[in-house]
C-alpha cells in the first residue's frame, strides 16, 4: 500500500513536471529556434533586437567593473589550429594571425540547440568590444553530418548572425585536441590572453557575465608579454 | 536541483538526448511487468556512466569503430534474452547494457544548468554526484512514470505486459543494436537532427 501511495506521489509530481516543461516551452522565444522550418521566424528570436539582446547581459564597461574582477586562472598555453577545410569572415588563415589578442575561441556547430542559445550573448560583447584588440574566433565543428556541408554552415552564420571569424573544423581534430579525454562538448568557450594562454574555459551555456568580465579584465590588464610570443 | 531536473526534461525534445532516450525506452516497453527493476537498472548503470563522464573518469575514449560493432553485438545478444527469457536477471542485464551503451553514445546538450554541472566536476566530481543524477532523473521522466504507473494501478501494470507493448519494446531494443552494429547509430541520431534544425 505504502509503495503505491509512494508511486502515486511520484506519477502526481511527474506528469505536474512534465505539463509545467510543455507549457513553458511552447511560450518560450528561444526553444522555438531549433523546432522552427521558417528561419526567418527563428532569427527574429534568435538574432538581437538593435539596442536590446534577447537578455543578452547588457555592455558593462565600467573600469569598476574590472577593478573588482580577480585575475584571471591561467590554465597554460593554447593549441593551434591545424587541417582546417578553411575560414569565413577573415582573411587570415591561421590562428597565429590573431596573436596579440585577446581571443574567444568557441567550439561550435551550427545545428547544436546550447551553441544557438549562446550567439546573442556572442554577439553582444563583439558589439561592445569589437573595435578593442579583441577578436571572436569560432571552430565550427560538426556534431553531425549534415552540419559538415559548407554551403550549410555559411548560410547559418548568416542566418543566426555570425559575423566573426569561424574556422572550419570540420573532422573535429581540433574540437577533440582542445578537449581533454572523454569530457568533449558542444559549446565549449575559451578566452585566451596577449601571450596565448587561456585564461577561461566554459562547458555549455551560461557564465555570460564572468566571460565578458575576464575579456575586459585582460583588455584592461594585459599580461607582461612573454619570450614566447 | 529542481533547475536540472527541469532542464533534464526540457531536453527530452532535443535530438542529442534520443541516443540515450530511445534505448532506454526500448528497455522500458520490452520489460514486461519489471518496469521498477529495468527502469532502476537503466537509471543507475546510465547516471554511473554519464557521471564518470563529466568527471574525467571516464576510460573508454569515444563510441566509434569496433568499439560501436561490440556494443551493438552486446545489444543484440540482451535484445535475444529479454525475448526468450522472461527472467528478472535477464531483464536487468539487458537493462543495464541498454543503460551503459545509451549514455556512452550520448552527447549531451549542455544546457545552463549541466553546464554548472560539468564544470564544476572537473575539480570536485563527488560535489556533482547529486546534479548529474537530477538532470538524468529529469531525462528518464518517462520511464519513471511508467513504472511509477505501474506500481500505483496494477491494472496498467497488466496492460504494459501484453505481448503487442513488448514486442514493439523487443523490435526497438533490436533496431538500437543492430543500428550500432553497422555502425550507423549516430546516422539516425543526424537523420532525427536534420529533420529538427532549420
Amino acid at each position: 500500500m505504502a509503495s503505491r501511495i509512494f508511486a502515486g506521489i511520484i506519477l502526481f509530481v511527474g506528469v505536474g513536471i512534465l505539463a509545467v516543461v510543455g507549457l513553458g516551452s511552447s511560450d518560450d522565444a528561444d526553444t522555438d529556434v531549433v523546432a522552427s522550418a521558417d528561419t526567418e521566424a527563428a532569427l527574429a528570436q534568435t538574432a538581437p533586437a538593435e539596442g536590446a539582446v534577447g537578455d543578452a547581459p547588457e555592455a558593462t564597461t565600467t573600469t569598476e567593473a574590472v577593478e573588482a574582477f580577480p585575475e584571471p586562472e591561467n590554465y597554460g598555453p593554447r593549441l593551434d589550429l591545424v587541417n582546417l577545410d578553411g575560414w569565413r569572415n577573415t582573411d587570415n588563415d591561421e590562428l597565429s594571425d590573431f596573436d596579440g589578442q585577446v581571443l574567444i575561441v568557441e567550439m561550435w556547430t551550427f545545428g547544436c540547440f546550447n551553441c544557438q542559445n549562446r550567439i546573442p550573448h556572442t554577439q553582444a560583447l563583439y558589439a561592445e568590444l569589437q573595435d578593442e584588440n579583441f577578436e571572436i574566433i569560432g571552430v565550427h565543428a560538426a556534431e553531425f553530418d549534415f552540419e559538415k556541408d559548407i554551403p550549410s554552415i555559411e548560410r547559418a552564420m548568416v542566418d543566426l548572425g555570425v559575423t566573426w571569424p569561424v574556422a572550419l573544423d570540420t573532422e573535429k581534430e581540433n574540437f577533440r585536441a582542445w578537449q581533454e579525454g572523454g569530457r568533449r562538448f558542444w559549446p565549449r568557450t575559451y578566452v585566451v590572453d596577449q601571450n596565448g594562454d587561456i585564461r577561461f574555459d566554459h562547458i555549455g551555456e551560461g557564465d555570460y557575465e564572468e566571460l565578458g568580465d575576464t575579456v575586459r579584465y585582460l583588455l584592461a590588464n594585459p599580461p607582461e608579454p612573454t619570450t614566447a610570443s | 536541483m529542481i533547475d536540472l531536473l527541469f532542464e533534464g526534461t526540457e531536453s527530452l525534445r532535443l535530438p542529442c538526448s534520443w541516443l540515450v532516450v530511445i534505448p532506454g525506452t526500448a528497455v522500458a516497453l520490452g520489460g514486461r511487468r519489471r518496469a521498477v527493476l529495468v527502469t532502476a537498472v537503466f537509471s543507475a548503470v546510465a547516471m554511473l556512466v554519464a557521471w564518470l563522464r563529466f568527471g574525467g573518469f571516464w576510460p573508454l575514449g569515444e563510441v566509434e569503430g569496433i568499439t560501436q560493432i561490440g556494443l551493438g553485438i552486446a545489444i543484440l545478444a540482451a535484445a535475444g534474452l529479454i525475448w526468450r527469457k522472461d527472467h528478472a536477471v535477464t531483464d536487468g542485464l539487458a537493462a543495464g547494457i541498454a543503460g551503459f551503451a545509451g549514455a556512452w553514445a550520448w552527447i549531451p546538450c549542455v544546457g545552463p544548468h549541466l553546464g554548472d554541472v560539468i564544470n564544476g566536476a572537473r575539480s570536485e566530481p563527488f560535489a556533482h554526484i547529486g546534479g548529474t543524477v537530477a538532470f538524468l532523473a529529469g531525462l528518464f521522466l518517462p520511464f519513471i512514470l511508467v513504472a511509477a504507473a505501474g506500481v500505483a494501478f496494477p491494472e496498467f501494470k497488466d496492460k504494459t505486459s501484453n505481448r503487442f507493448i513488448v514486442g514493439t519494446g523487443f523490435v526497438l531494443f533490436a533496431i538500437v543494436g543492430l543500428l550500432f552494429t553497422v555502425t550507423l547509430f549516430d546516422d539516425l541520431a543526424n537523420e532525427l537532427a536534420r529533420r529538427s534544425t532549420f
